[in-house]
């Protein structure tokens, strides 16, 4: 037992190790090649948690441009046996912010399209979408090839994030997948997205325990002062909390899709907390550019309303308990 | 991994199975006080008739043996078949690991008899003049022949007025020995010498107690842990009063939510997300709690990062404590019911779990300066 928990953490150190390698060779952003040459369609074969953790934190921690999320969802529908195949690089087109899908899928066939990319899409990509189906349900669909041409980019909030915006009509839906593998793959964005949270959420702490710890006034370090070490313990615990529920969400459950939502407003909840303290025991280092706090709150910034609001988290969240009727315990020790 | 060293029986299918004849004997949230510890030690007697109390507890200690993530799974078990928390599972969960670990022979001696639900036990750290700083407690413990005499007074003892034993922390030490000079004794309340006079607190109930001791006797096999070795004995308890205390908790407001959910009108957007934000930090407090339980239980020594799971706990009983009194705002607000009572009672007692074990403030420090490794303030000793 004590052998195999070594050998596990041995290949997780491998794994975080190769992955931030990759991440500070790629100021650009990783893309699906390179995710590919890491092995990492195959270290999310043997182990989803650990690929997609490890890959999520490092991500975030560098506020970098990435098909992370892309990646994790075809991985997981090509597992569940959906038609896809990770081989094959994919781009899939996100919902735009206060918006329950990337567009409307009509009784035709066709779609109006509206929504986003990130990490940029490659001639080729094979596409898929988050899109509202004629009955108002929500849907993943595959599209033809779209040209990158066709695809504006968006450098307002963040564009370190390289995010693109796909606007228009298009017929050229080729299939719609089956409810639950589209279920799959929201939940599976969603909870790759904690991890980039969580993992710039403990960069943010990072830089605020170090300038607390040198930045002296009146004297002393101004981290000695309880005003500013309650707002980092805060941070620490907001962490610690959307941690433990994403670790908690990879248990073999019937609740996996109550408890990543759970996971995803605690990581939402982490980085906006992580954020608003970082910025104000930074003071005014905190306030230029050249500070490293910058990229990561316009991450979060960016973030905040991506695939749900922290408020429109919570009303989906109450509606998943209203259905099950009671306050369900996720995954608790033998019986469940 | 529990099951498989002993063969432990499936409490939740018992509970459920048995729901129907144990009604006289649920502790109900309902029930004053003094009712529930009755139906406390009924419950827990009836439990161990049918030998499903004592697991996760060492044979050689009085228990059935296995994991403690045992005793994590029966205080689930009971608030999931709807059952109250009997009232001993506070004081059992913080002493009994103490006695198990550092005095066996006490622990073989009084666990039996509380699992059997023929005792109640209380904790005697805080005094009038030691509250999150337990170092300066006063009540002072001298050698007299093979024993010791304690005298001093103890505050905010949960239960005291009707426990039979109360783990007193006392001074061995000279006066400013701050935590070198505390030991932990085993104190029998009937004892002549004790005092105790219960509080009424904010609940409306007299949840805790003043305990006077005036040299008390205490033989020395009733001492937990070595002479002046009480802080390294308490400090071992506190894990446990962190980590399966609030295992505990969670359990109970699962409950708590479950009862709402019914009630809950999705459509009230401002309702639905008190509801919702309550339940999200329950989550988090179970999932981080079942982690600390399962690092307890495989023995791990657990550090200042406990204190990420006291934080969590106090934020939760608000949240889940201010969604019943949304939901049910009208009834909290004027109801006479008891119901409406008790709902405004647990409202209450929730705001003292930002202050018990250490209040909020002193875990946000320990958090700052032993897991972020903030610089310490100048002035503290």
């Amino acid at each position: 037992m004590a052998e195999l928990v070594d050998e596990m953490e041995e290949l997780a150190e491998a794994v975080s190790e190769s992955t931030r390698a990759l991440v500070a060779q790629s100021p650009e952003g990783v893309g699906w090649k390179a995710l590919l040459e890491l092995g990492w369609f195959e270290l999310a074969g043997e182990d989803p948690r650990l690929a997609t953790g490890v890959l999520g934190e490092e991500l975030g921690r560098a506020a970098l441009a990435s098909r992370a999320l892309d990646a994790a969802v075809v991985h997981a529908l090509e597992q569940a046996g959906a038609p896809v195949v990770a081989e094959q690089s994919h781009a899939v087109l996100y919902p735009l912010p206060s918006s329950p899908g990337a567009g409307q899928l009509f009784a035709d066939g066709s779609a109006e399209l509206d929504g986003l990319f990130l990490g940029g899409v490659e001639p080729g990509d094979k596409i898929l979408a988050f899109v509202t189906d004629p009955a108002g349900q929500p849907a993943v669909v595959r599209l033809a090839p779209v040209e990158p041409s066709e695809v504006a980019g968006l450098d307002g909030a963040d564009a370190r994030v390289r995010a693109g915006r796909l606007t228009g009509r298009s017929a050229a839906v080729l299939d719609r997948l089956a409810p639950e593998h589209a279920r799959l793959a929201l939940r599976t964005a969603r909870r790759a997205l904690a991890y980039q949270l969580v993992g710039a959420a403990e960069e943010c702490l990072r830089i605020a325990v170090t300038h607390v710890s040198e930045r002296h006034q009146f004297g002393r370090p101004i981290g000695s002062y309880q005003a500013v070490k309650h707002r980092l313990a805060d941070v620490r615990v907001a962490i610690a909390a959307a941690r433990s529920v994403l670790a908690g969400s990879w248990d073999e459950s019937d609740q996996t899709e109550l408890t990543v939502l759970v996971a995803t407003s605690l990581a939402k909840k982490a980085v906006q907390t992580a954020v608003a303290h970082g910025l104000q025991v930074c003071g005014g280092m905190g306030f230029t550019e050249e500070f490293p706090l910058a990229p990561l709150v316009r991450r979060a910034q960016f973030f905040a309303p991506f695939l749900g609001s922290a408020a429109e988290l919570g009303m989906e969240t109450a509606r998943l308990l209203k259905a099950c009727g009671t306050a369900p315990r996720i995954s608790g020790f033998g019986t469940p | 991994m529990a099951s498989q060293e002993v063969d432990a029986p499936n409490v939740l299918e018992w509970l459920r199975a048995h729901s129907d004849t144990l009604q006289d004997c649920n502790p109900r949230r309902t029930d004053s006080l003094d009712d529930r510890i009755d139906r406390s030690l009924e419950f827990f007697a009836r439990l161990d008739a049918a030998g499903l109390t004592g697991w996760g507890w060492p044979a050689e200690s009085g228990g059935r043996g296995g994991s403690a993530e045992l005793r994590a799974e029966l205080y689930d078990a009971i608030t999931a078949a709807g059952f109250g928390m009997p009232e001993q599972v506070g004081a059992l969960e913080v002493l009994g690991s103490a006695l198990v670990a550092h005095n066996p022979g006490i622990a073989s001696r009084y666990l039996p008899e509380l699992l059997a639900g023929r005792a109640l036990w209380c904790q005697g750290f805080s005094e009038p003049e030691a509250g999150s700083d337990l170092a300066s407690l006063r009540t002072r413990a001298v050698r007299d022949g093979q024993g010791w005499r304690i005298t001093g007074q103890k505050v905010w003892t949960s239960l005291g007025h009707r426990s039979n034993w109360c783990g007193v922390l006392a001074r061995t030490g000279a006066p400013d020995s701050r935590h070198r000079g505390l030991t932990l004794f085993w104190v029998d309340l009937q004892a002549a010498g004790v005092d105790v006079r219960p509080l009424l607190t904010l609940t409306g109930e007299e949840e805790f107690s003043e305990v006077f001791l005036d040299g008390v006797y205490v033989p020395s096999d009733h001492m937990i842990g070595p002479v002046d070795g009480g802080w390294g004995v308490a400090m071992d308890l506190l894990q446990y009063e962190r980590g399966m205390w609030a295992w505990q908790r969670q359990a109970i407001m699962h409950s708590t939510l479950s009862g709402l959910i019914a009630e809950l009108d999705e459509s009230d957007a401002l309702t639905a997300s008190i509801v919702a934000e309550a339940y999200i930090s329950l989550t988090a407090l179970r999932m981080r709690c079942r982690e600390t339980v399962k690092r307890l239980a495989a023995g791990e020594r657990l550090g200042p990062e406990v204190s990420i799971d006291k934080i969590l706990l106090g934020q939760t009983e608000h949240l889940v404590n201010d969604a019943v009194r949304a939901v049910r705002e009208r009834g909290f607000a004027i109801g006479d019911s008891a119901e409406a009572r008790t709902e405004r009672a647990e409202w209450f007692y929730s705001r003292a779990a930002t202050v018990y074990g250490g209040a909020a403030e002193v875990q946000r420090n320990i958090v700052a300066e032993r897991v972020l490794g903030l610089p310490r303030e100048a002035a503290r000793g």
